[in-house]
């Protein structure tokens, strides 16, 4: 069975997911946007993961929840470093 | 295994979280933001941090299960406050861009602009108008809008927006033009509007104020105003619908009386009611056009016609006008302008007076181009040359006058003129028929009024040779006159002479005189008959109507002579005083010499003939410098022989020395002067290059000088005697006069120089004689005036014996033939009597040798015959005349 926290978590990422829809247009207009939602995506994927687990093949859904995670995170690494080097580079002459 | 990925997840956020630090300065990203984000990665570590340790002692018990639970909780929230707050920097980022659009354009707008809130406050102003006022945003926000600077000290302008203003927050759009000072106390004109701005209630938001600078604007339409009330041009603009005029311009009242009112007002009735009946049908004609005018055809028009103004005199105006189409593409309406043409068209009529004045006189007229091309000529110029002017136009003056005369006399008088100088010349042309005429011709040259510059020369030639024949004429009778006047002088030298002659001959007609006693007195009648003979040449020399003999001849002996001539007119009371201390040559005329001599000379003699005195005649060389040339006009400086003509007579008053050189002003009673004498004189001298100057005053005498150039070189004359030599000859001559002696003395003459002479003094058995000795004579000499058979008469009747045979006519005087008759009948050379032996020894070797024929004089009767040796021949030889002789008949070879 699931954690009633991971619902929670699921729930709340779903949440922030409609806000996303919602605001897709604008925040693709952000620098590197796309690897931020790529992260997003993951984290979501991640979430809905840990709920699959408690269900059936434990083992398997864990492992690629927590590499979701991985990707996730490296994603976002990717685009805090963007964000920072794309700044750098504008002022560049 | 999940933990080693764990363990590797919570290192890539460690390292998000790294380069967030590091580029913390370079983020994208409010400060606000930067923070969030911070928190969020230190979530995310913390959270996948408490996921490896939980994994990690996953087997020793789970103790960080519960921290990863609430930290995993909060994480999907991070996630969502994370994208709320990228969205939010989106939408700021992009307000601030829409701001930053939003006042580049309204700094950039060249009209103020500005919005104040519905109290009347200014809230924003963009960057012109507060440049315009050299002011700050900071220093007029919150000011109400007529206690702002651009109103400040302008009490009509802060009324006059706040009236505004108040029917503006009323909702209602307000605009109105307004002066004020800019920043550098510049009077300015402004358009101002405001405009409301409702909120979608329908409530007041703000207001928006606009002006905008309009001082060029309103200076432009100032000075178009002005230039329109001031050009001469009238604008106009008719509908065609209606047919009436929609704008007049005010100028219209200056040129015709009637304000431009009255034209609009008037309607197409009142016009045509004051154009003139002749263009009436113009009028309505180009009406009628202009309504038919569809777009492509040629739209502009242009016409004169006649209006009547308020003075009521007609004017005539010309209208260019061009058509205005509807949007439909029909003539919609007419616009152009209007000038009065009135004084152009009384300067076209009075050049066209002009034309037919140039086209009517007598003078011939034309005006050529740089290269002598004729522009134009008039009527008398081209009829003068016998051609139209299409036939002159476009072609030099060579077309008329000849390529010869053109090269020789025209084109270098032409280049004087295209040089500036005002040109002046007679001369001789003949014309297609071959007639001479001459022509007295200026050239003037011709400023183009464009260039400023020499574009050309008129050609203003008047055709003299009437005048010329008439002053011929006249100065032959005025030399007949002095003839007159000198008769009784020569009378007398003549009696002088006889008295010698029969004295000498009673002499030696007398019993008992030695023969060295005869050859004395023989000697004496040849002297006595010398001196006849001198007499009689100097008087044909002065009477002869010959043309100039213009020759470098010595003054002094010329002088010499004339004066020899005048002493016998002269009363004994005068005495005459020769000064000749020149022997400076001059370019003159013999005869010309004499005339001047005898002119001043008579009258020097009219003027001491009550009480006598004495006539001075001085010859001597005189050097004319520059300043004493710069006193006189027809006088250079240079060297010069002067003639000095004075006398101790009454002299004259300055008013008479004024017009003495006046042709036919006399002071000498009617029948003893005729005022030609010293005109005459005038005339010679001027001819001769030379200038006259008058000296007297009443009761102090007269003194007359005479400046000729003085030559160098040696006369005709003078080479003629020093390389004379006598030729002579062995052809056989028939000589004939009817003069018996003169045959004889003829024949022994000619017989000395080696000719073989047969001599007649009958012409008639002269001709028998010829007729069956045709091939025996080598030359026939024969006098012109004989009874029976004239020598001319002679002289064909020979030719027609044998064409070839070569004729010597010999003559004392005769007004009857020309050259073009001479010869025509064949005849080869004309000398004159008194026969000299050098003369006729010359002539029949030219004749005999066909160097030439001696009649090259065509225009002069053959008693004119130019150049006669004996008048200039003083020097070292006397001519000899041949002696008389009382013999008759045949002489020499006998005749059948």
């Amino acid at each position: 069975m699931f954690q009633e926290n991971e619902l929670l978590m699921l729930l709340l990422g779903v949440g922030a997911l409609v806000l996303v829809r919602g605001n897709y247009a604008k925040l693709k207009r952000y620098e590197a946007a796309y690897l931020f939602i790529w992260a997003f995506a993951f984290m979501l994927i991640g979430w809905l993961l840990t709920i699959f687990e408690g269900f059936f093949l434990y083992s398997i859904f864990n492992f690629f929840e927590h590499l979701s995670y991985l990707a996730g995170t490296i994603f976002l690494s990717c685009w805090v470093w963007r964000i920072t080097r794309r700044r750098e580079e504008g002022r560049s002459p | 295994m999940i933990a080693f990925l764990d363990a590797i997840t919570c290192l890539a956020s460690a390292a998000a979280l790294l380069f967030f630090f590091i580029g913390f300065k370079r983020l994208p990203l409010t400060k606000d933001s930067r923070y969030l984000l911070a928190g969020f990665l230190v979530l995310l570590t913390a959270y996948h941090f408490s996921l490896f340790m939980e994994w990690r002692h996953a087997g020793t018990g789970n103790r960080f299960d519960r921290i990863e639970n609430f930290i995993g909780t909060l994480t999907p929230i991070a996630w969502f406050l994370m994208i709320y707050c990228l969205v939010k920097e989106v939408t700021t980022r992009e307000l601030h861009e829409s701001e930053q659009k939003l006042r580049a354009f309204l700094d950039h707008h060249f009209e103020f602009s500005g919005i104040v809130d519905p109290e009347g406050r200014l809230v924003l102003a963009n960057k012109t108008a507060l440049d315009f006022i050299e002011a700050r945003l900071e220093d007029v926000v919150g000011t109400l809008l007529w206690e702002t600077p651009w109103a400040q000290g302008n009490e009509v302008f802060q009324a006059e927006l706040k009236s505004c203003f108040q029917k503006a927050a009323q909702g209602q759009f307000t605009r109105f033009a307004a002066q004020i000072l800019n920043y550098r106390k510049k009077q300015s004109y402004i358009d101002v509007s405001i405009n409301p701005f409702l909120d979608a209630s329908g409530r007041l938001q703000w207001l928006v104020v606009e002006a905008r600078d309009i001082t060029r604007l309103r200076k432009a339409q100032a000075l178009a105003e002005e230039t329109l009330h001031l050009s001469k041009t009238i604008l106009f603009k008719v509908d065609l619908a209606s047919r009436r005029f929609e704008y007049v311009s005010p100028y219209i009242e200056t040129v015709t009386g009637f304000p431009a009112d009255r034209f609009v007002e008037g309607g197409p009735a009142w016009v045509a009611e004051r154009i003139h009946p002749d263009d009436l049908e113009k009028f309505n004609r180009i009406s009628r056009d202009m309504l038919r005018h569809k777009p492509g055809d040629t739209s502009d028009r242009k016409y004169q016609l006649r209006f009547m103004g308020r003075n009521g005199s007609y004017d005539w105006y010309r209208a260019r006008m061009t058509i205005r189409y509807s949007e439909q593409g029909r003539s919609a309406a007419v616009v152009g302008s209007i000038e009065s043409i009135t004084e152009q068209k009384h300067a076209e009529k009075i050049l066209r007076h002009y034309e037919q004045i140039v086209s009517h006189t007598g003078d011939l007229l034309a005006l050529v181009d740089t290269d002598c091309v004729y522009q134009a000529v008039s009527n008398s110029y081209h009829s003068f040359f016998g051609k139209s002017a299409d036939q002159l136009i476009g072609r030099t003056i060579a077309a008329a006058v000849g390529e010869d005369h053109f090269a020789r006399v025209t084109r270098p008088m032409a280049e004087r003129c295209l040089g500036g100088e005002e040109v002046h010349y007679q001369t001789w042309i003949t014309l297609q028929g071959g007639e001479q005429r001459c022509l007295d011709v200026n050239y003037f040259p011709y400023i183009d009024p464009d260039k400023q510059a020499i574009a050309g020369f008129v050609v203003s030639a008047r055709d003299v040779t009437v005048n010329q024949r008439l002053e011929e004429q006249l100065r032959q009778a005025h030399k007949m006159e002095a003839i007159g006047t000198l008769a009784g002088g020569i009378a007398h030298d003549f009696n002088n002479i006889l008295s010698a002659i029969m004295g000498y001959s009673e002499l030696g007609l007398s019993p008992h005189e030695t023969v060295d006693a005869l050859r004395a007195y023989m000697g004496k009648i040849q002297q006595a008959g010398r001196r006849a003979g001198d007499l009689v040449r100097q008087i044909l020399t002065f009477s002869r109507q010959s043309k100039q003999k213009i020759d470098v001849l010595h003054l002094k002996p010329l002088i010499k002579e004339a004066l020899k001539f005048i002493r016998a007119s002269l009363p004994a009371t005068i005495v005459i005083r020769q000064e000749l201390l020149s022997d400076g040559r001059v370019l003159a005329d013999p005869t010309q010499i004499h005339q001047i001599v005898m002119n001043l000379a008579a009258n020097a003699g009219y003027a001491m003939k009550e009480k006598g005195g004495t006539l001075t005649v001085r010859v001597e060389d005189c050097q004319v410098d520059e300043a004493f040339a710069a006193h006189r006009v027809d006088l250079s400086a240079g060297a010069y022989v002067r003639l000095r003509i004075s006398d101790t007579g009454t002299g004259m008053p300055s008013h008479v020395i004024d017009r003495i050189f006046d042709p036919f002003f006399t002071t000498k009673p009617k029948d003893e002067g005729t005022g030609l004498g010293l005109s005459v004189v005038h005339g010679i001298v001027k001819d001769a290059k030379g200038a006259i100057a008058v000296e007297s005053g009443p009761g102090k005498g007269t003194t007359f000088d005479i400046y000729l150039p003085r030559m160098s070189g040696e006369s005709q004359t003078q080479r003629d005697a020093r390389f004379e030599e006598l030729p002579g000859g062995s052809e056989r001559v028939l000589f004939v006069d009817d003069e018996a002696p003169l045959v004889e003395i003829g024949k022994r003459t000619l017989e000395k120089l080696g000719y073989r002479v047969t001599g007649h003094s009958s012409s008639i058995a002269a001709l028998t004689c010829f007729e069956h000795r045709k091939e025996d004579f080598d030359l026939v000499i024969t006098d012109l005036t004989m009874p029976d058979l004239t020598g001319d008469k002679l002289a064909a009747a020979i030719l027609n014996i044998r064409p070839d045979m070569p004729i010597i006519v010999a003559t004392g005087f005769s007004k009857g033939m020309s050259a073009e008759e001479l010869t025509a009948l064949g005849i080869r050379k004309v000398i004159f009597k008194p026969i000299v032996r050098t003369e006729i020894a010359e002539a029949i070797r030219e004749v005999l040798d066909g160097s030439g024929s001696g009649i090259d004089q065509p225009a002069y009767p053959i008693g004119e015959k130019k150049g006669r040796k004996q008048t200039a021949a003083p020097q070292g030889r006397e001519p000899e005349p041949l002696p008389a002789s009382t013999s008759s008949g045949c002489h020499g070879s006998s005749c059948p």
